[in-house]
């Protein structure tokens, strides 16, 4: 069975909640409550590229935060 | 062979009347659907002998209505035409009895006229009733066989009746008859290798059949049952308006929608579908007042893109159908063969666009006549599943369904289904196909009842043991050979080593690796990463030093606690090494604040790639499993009273692998011990037991690889503690779970399914003793899982679909690899705003009682010929012979294939019983005779040895290819049955040898093919039906399917005093050749 997102030639986006969080996302489908898309539509490896580029920490956004202001 | 009627004629068929010849004789003792029935309602004076001599007529009109179905001796079916049949016609009169018995009486009447099946030898293959109600009242009953004429004939043929009637029989009043002959002779000019070229085309690239029902064709056949309903006025305009405005036909639009549909039932995007075509657009002069069997089904490959608007979608189908246009008189068992498929589809679309001519019937009938006040037509297809649209000022849609393979509730889901399509065809015909249908569609994984959803008390892992601890601190917790930890003292020395780690560097967001054997210091290692507030990376020393390395190189920890002779071993830089017995000069005052987000474990998992991903995942996600987890050591069926006592758990999954992780710290956060296996007693059974019966286990977890080990090797006696088995890891056949309860019914068995991206389980099953594998259950707490199908869209229930979790269990991600993380952790549709989904490549289905059933992984489906096949099934089977101990069947490509492409093969690896002795070809015939033909393996391979993954897992990659040349499993016939049938075999599909196991099927037999076999069986005096052929499709299967006592061949037909066929020479040449090739 076709998972679409494995779909080495579909259309993708990619999205981000407010953890920073990313997701690989098909373009044909609505994007999540709580998601938005920051990248494409594109093909797939564009847009896990723009993932690897950018979501350079993966602790959730809130997290880090929290951390930050724990330093001081 | 006095008074036999001379032969008018011998025609051959078309290739819908094969297909019917197929279907009556594939079943001679059953049900024939194809037996159709039309009854006229007839207001006004009748004159009954009228009426019959009207009938006569009829049938002297149109030479095929006296057609009898035979086989040639070359196999070849041919209808035979007689010069003169005898009409049954009968009246019956109701008018004896009360007004209000008539109509029951008369419904009876005709529901015992369906039952009776036409001899396909014996002409003509219909019958006349007329039934009077009273002296205006009547009703005349028309019963045929389908394959003398189909619907589109139908008005033609009571037109013509009626016509006959009025003139008192007069055949000249009617113009001159169009004989079906002609529409024979233009099949058999038309050209096939074009037509043949122009299917593979269509189909090119299609990988499987589009199957609601794959084992409905097994089941007897049927009376189908009905579902109808009309479209509104208004929206029958608008239907037609808005395809008009496409430049679309209705019939386009249902077919695009039914691909939808089908699509979702089956969860696939390359969907085919059965199509019914009137054939009146063949060039043959006259064609359309024929009466005959011109219809023809033909496949409809639709491929659905998900960001397609259906507009586009519709568009793209008429196009792609109209290219098939002047190829559509191909058979439908023709193109399978063209294009290398034995079954393409299970449903069916009539789309009967022929008008019912009130007007030229009421005109024949004249005034004095009686008036045709209704029309019934009752017929059926042997579909699981057909769906007939009938146009009129309101569109009339009915699906008929075999309730055996479909029952009434997922009818009717699939009609407000096509509803919902078809309004959103009316109003929004832009809509891209992946958005269709996405808000009436019940989303049942959602309405599955979780487990009560108490918020966790702790969301650290940490936490969850203190609390644990300061509740029993006398109580045992680690037990290990005659050593004996409590809960406060494992507590006080995790502290110190924690104390230790964190005067190292070690603390939230770090990872620390432990690489010790399991002993007490694990343990406490383990709980004291937790404690600084790392995560921990348990690493099995016993690893191939390349793979720690890699893992090493990967998690980049702060710190490696282990021995110093494991440091050497690895080769660790001395700065990382932390000794179990670390203490730190301070006592830790006071910890690093611990965020339920930070990590907890990090566990590498095998990447298909094979560079191993590490899996981070958080501390809310393996608090709430361990908090989870602690119910599964209590028992709170009314059987067992409930244990207030803690319990005992064995910890003897590797610790490198999130389940050895789990069961570890989930003995601890429930207060129960861990009894701790040695490393060398994980898999030794006898050594297993003695563990667990030193320790008095209550609670052990293992693969059902062990636990089939368990069942047949543990000494008599041992494990008499243990209250509840946890499976997890593969599929849990029903068979041996059935057999552990059987053989400790004192405990229960609970199947888990996880993966290390979710904390180890998401799923949960107690085994109750259902049939088949055991499902994987419902979701554990704070879970929700969800069966997506491949527009993302949650699968209905009972159709495949893909696996998807999501709630605290997931993990944040794959360490280091963000692009990987974002295309397995997906953005959650269904979940709270933000939330994601992990995806886990399995196939599954929702069942109807709302559990979840593992179906085999997305990238490794088991479909033998179309068939799912499940190996677990097999290797029960095989595991049952004498001998055998262990056996796994994978399905494998290779071996002999006729068309280039190698097959998919079911491959069988068996180890013997310690001390036995196996022989592959006598495993192989002994399966034979207890499976169904596309389940016996097509190779048997003896085994030392089951390789094994480090977890314990049946290793698929290091089992060795079996030998694919066909003289492995070649094996020729012992009995004179076996040596006919085997030569029958070859004389049908054209093959030198033939095999006893050689499936008919795998090697090219088809339906229609099945027909001849059968035939030929029968004349050489074995009693065998194309139904036969299908059951038990080799010869060794169909020589023990032969009653004790063959009934001799039947006479042999042979016509007297006419040509077989009278077709031109060319044409004739044609036919043959046309036989020739198949």
């Amino acid at each position: 069975m076709a998972n679409p997102f494995d779909d080495e030639n579909g259309v993708f986006r990619v999205l981000v909640n407010d953890e920073g969080q990313h997701s690989l996302w098909p373009d044909f489908a609505p994007v999540p409550e709580g998601w938005s898309s920051v990248h494409g539509p594109d093909d797939r490896a564009a847009c896990l590229e723009y993932v690897e580029r950018n979501w350079t920490d993966m602790r959730p956004r809130s997290l880090a935060e929290a951390m930050r202001q724990a330093e001081g | 062979m006095a008074g036999r009627p001379a032969v008018e004629d011998v025609l051959p068929l078309s290739p819908m009347q094969e297909g019917m010849v197929f279907h009556a004789l594939y079943d001679a003792q059953g049900h024939d659907v194809y037996t159709g029935q039309t009854a006229l309602r007839l207001e006004g004076p009748l004159d009954a002998p009228r009426m019959s001599t009207a009938v006569g007529k009829l049938l002297a009109r149109h030479a095929n209505l006296r057609a009898a179905f035979r086989t040639q001796r070359s196999g070849r079916p041919v209808q035979v035409i007689r010069s003169a049949v005898r009409v049954p016609w009968q009246v019956t009169d109701l008018s004896a009895l009360p007004p209000d018995e008539r109509e029951p009486a008369f419904q009876r009447l005709l529901a015992e006229d369906r039952a009776e099946r036409f001899d396909l030898a014996r002409p003509p293959l219909l019958r006349f009733g007329l039934v009077t109600f009273d002296d205006r009242h009547h009703c005349l009953v028309i019963s045929s066989h389908h394959l003398l004429w189909d619907g589109w004939s139908a008005p033609v043929l009571v037109r013509e009746l009626f016509q006959l009637y009025a003139s008192g029989g007069d055949l000249d009043a009617l113009p001159r008859v169009r004989p079906y002959r002609d529409y024979l002779a233009w099949l058999a000019r038309q050209d096939r290798a074009v037509a043949e070229r122009s299917w593979r085309a269509a189909l090119s690239g299609l990988d499987e059949p589009s199957l609601i029902a794959p084992d409905a064709r097994d089941l007897p056949a049927e009376e189908p049952e009905r579902h109808a309903w009309e479209l509104s006025e208004q929206d029958t305009e608008a239907l037609a308006a808005t395809a008009r405005a496409h430049g679309l036909t209705v019939s386009t639009v249902l077919q695009g929608l039914w691909a939808i549909l089908l699509g979702r039932l089956t969860g696939r995007t390359d969907v085919v579908l059965g199509a019914t075509v009137s054939g009146r657009d063949a060039d043959v002069p006259g064609i359309e007042s024929m009466v005959g069997l011109l219809i023809n089904t033909l496949p409809v490959r639709v491929r659905l893109r998900p960001a397609e608007p259906l507009a586009d979608l519709l568009t793209r189908l008429q196009s792609e159908q109209s290219a098939l246009l002047d190829h559509r008189h191909l058979g439908l068992a023709d193109i399978q063969r063209a294009t290398g498929h034995t079954v393409l589809f299970d449903t069916l679309l009539v789309f009967e666009s022929y008008p019912i001519d009130d007007e030229g019937i009421a005109r024949a009938l004249g005034t004095d006549g009686p008036r045709m006040t209704g029309v019934s037509v009752h017929d059926a297809t042997h579909y699981p599943l057909t769906l007939t649209a009938l146009p009129g000022a309101r569109l009339t849609l009915t699906l008929s369904h075999r309730p055996s393979a479909l029952d009434g509730p997922a009818v009717s889901r699939v009609a407000a289904q096509l509803n919902t399509l078809i309004g959103e065809f009316i109003e929004q015909s832009t809509t891209p196909v992946a958005r269709l249908g996405l808000a009436p569609v019940p989303q049942p994984v959602d309405d599955l009842p979780a487990p009560d959803e108490h918020p966790l008390p702790h969301p650290t892992v940490r936490a969850l043991f203190e609390g644990q601890a300061a509740r029993t601190p006398d109580a045992p917790a680690v037990l290990h050979g005659d050593t004996t930890l409590t809960f406060a003292e494992l507590d006080a020395r995790a502290d110190r080593l924690a104390a230790a780690l964190v005067a190292r560097g070690a603390g939230p967001e770090s990872v620390v690796a432990v690489a010790l054997n399991r002993r007490p210091d694990l343990v406490t290692a383990l709980l004291a990463v937790l404690k600084a507030g790392a995560a921990c990376m348990p690493v099995d020393p016993g690893y191939p030093p390349d793979r720690i390395a890699l893992m090493l190189d990967e998690a980049q920890p702060e710190l490696v606690i282990c021995d110093p002779a494991t440091a050497q071993q690895l080769g660790i830089e001395r700065q990382l090494v932390c000794p179990p017995t670390a203490e730190a000069a301070v006592p830790l005052r006071q910890r690093p604040h611990l965020s339920p987000d930070h990590p907890a474990y990090v566990i590498f998992t095998s990447g298909s790639t094979g560079r191993p991903k590490g899996v981070i995942g958080t501390q809310l996600a393996l608090a709430n499993r361990l908090h989870w987890g602690r119910e599964l050591g209590h028992d709170d069926t009314p059987d067992h009273p409930p244990h207030d006592a803690p319990g005992v758990r064995v910890s003897k999954s590797p610790l490198s692998f999130i389940d050895g992780l789990t069961e570890l710290l989930g003995a601890l956060v429930a207060g129960d011990a861990v009894a701790l296996a040695d490393d060398e007693a994980t898999g030794d059974p006898t050594a297993l037991a003695a563990l667990a019966d030193r320790h008095r286990a209550t609670l052990l977890t293992a693969v059902p690889s062990l636990y089939t080990t368990l069942v047949e090797t543990a000494p008599p006696g041992t494990f008499s503690s243990v209250r509840t088995w946890i499976s997890s890891g593969e599929t849990l056949p029903g068979e041996l779970a059935d057999a552990l309860t059987r053989r400790w019914p004192q405990a229960r068995l609970v199947n888990l399914y996880g993966c290390s991206e979710a904390a180890g389980d998401s799923l949960t099953h107690l085994h109750d003793g259902g049939e088949g594998p055991v499902p994987l259950g419902r979701p554990i707490a704070h879970t929700r899982v969800h069966v997506l199908d491949p527009f993302l869209r949650p699968s209905p229930p009972g159709a495949v679909g893909e696996l998807y979790i999501a709630g605290d269990g997931l993990a944040r991600g794959y360490l280091g690899q963000p692009g990987r993380t974002a295309e397995r952790f997906v953005a959650d549709p269904f979940g709270p705003p933000g939330s994601r989904l992990y995806r886990t490549g399995d196939l599954a289905r929702i069942r109807p009682d709302g559990s979840v059933e593992f179906l085999g992984r997305a990238d490794d489906q088991v479909k033998i010929r179309g068939f799912r096949v499940e190996p677990g099934e097999i290797e029960a089977a095989i595991r049952a012979l004498p001998d055998v101990g262990r056996a796994a069947v994978v399905a494998t490509q290779g071996g002999p294939a006729e068309d280039g492409s190698a097959p998919r093969r079911l491959v069988a690896y068996v180890v013997a019983d310690p001390g036995a002795a196996l022989d592959a070809l006598a495993l192989r015939r002994a399966l034979a005779e207890r499976l169904p033909a596309h389940l016996v393996p097509w190779a048997v391979v003896i085994l030392k040895e089951l390789p094994l993954t480090p977890s314990g897992k049946l290793d698929r990659r290091a089992l060795p290819a079996p030998d694919f040349t066909e003289t492995s499993t070649f094996e020729p016939p012992r009995t004179e049955p076996e040596k006919v049938l085997c030569g029958l075999f070859g004389e049908v599909l054209g093959l030198e040898r033939v095999g006893i196991h050689d499936d008919f099927f795998e090697r090219g037999g088809d339906s229609i093919v099945s027909v001849r076999l059968a035939d030929r069986a029968r004349r050489a005096g074995l009693a065998l039906s194309p139904r036969d052929v299908f059951t038990h499709r080799t010869p060794a299967g169909l020589a023990r399917a032969l009653p004790d006592e063959t009934a001799p061949a039947p006479e042999e037909f042979t016509p007297t005093g006419a040509p077989l066929v009278s077709l031109s020479q060319s044409q004739l040449d044609n036919v043959k050749a046309r036989w020739r090739t198949r």
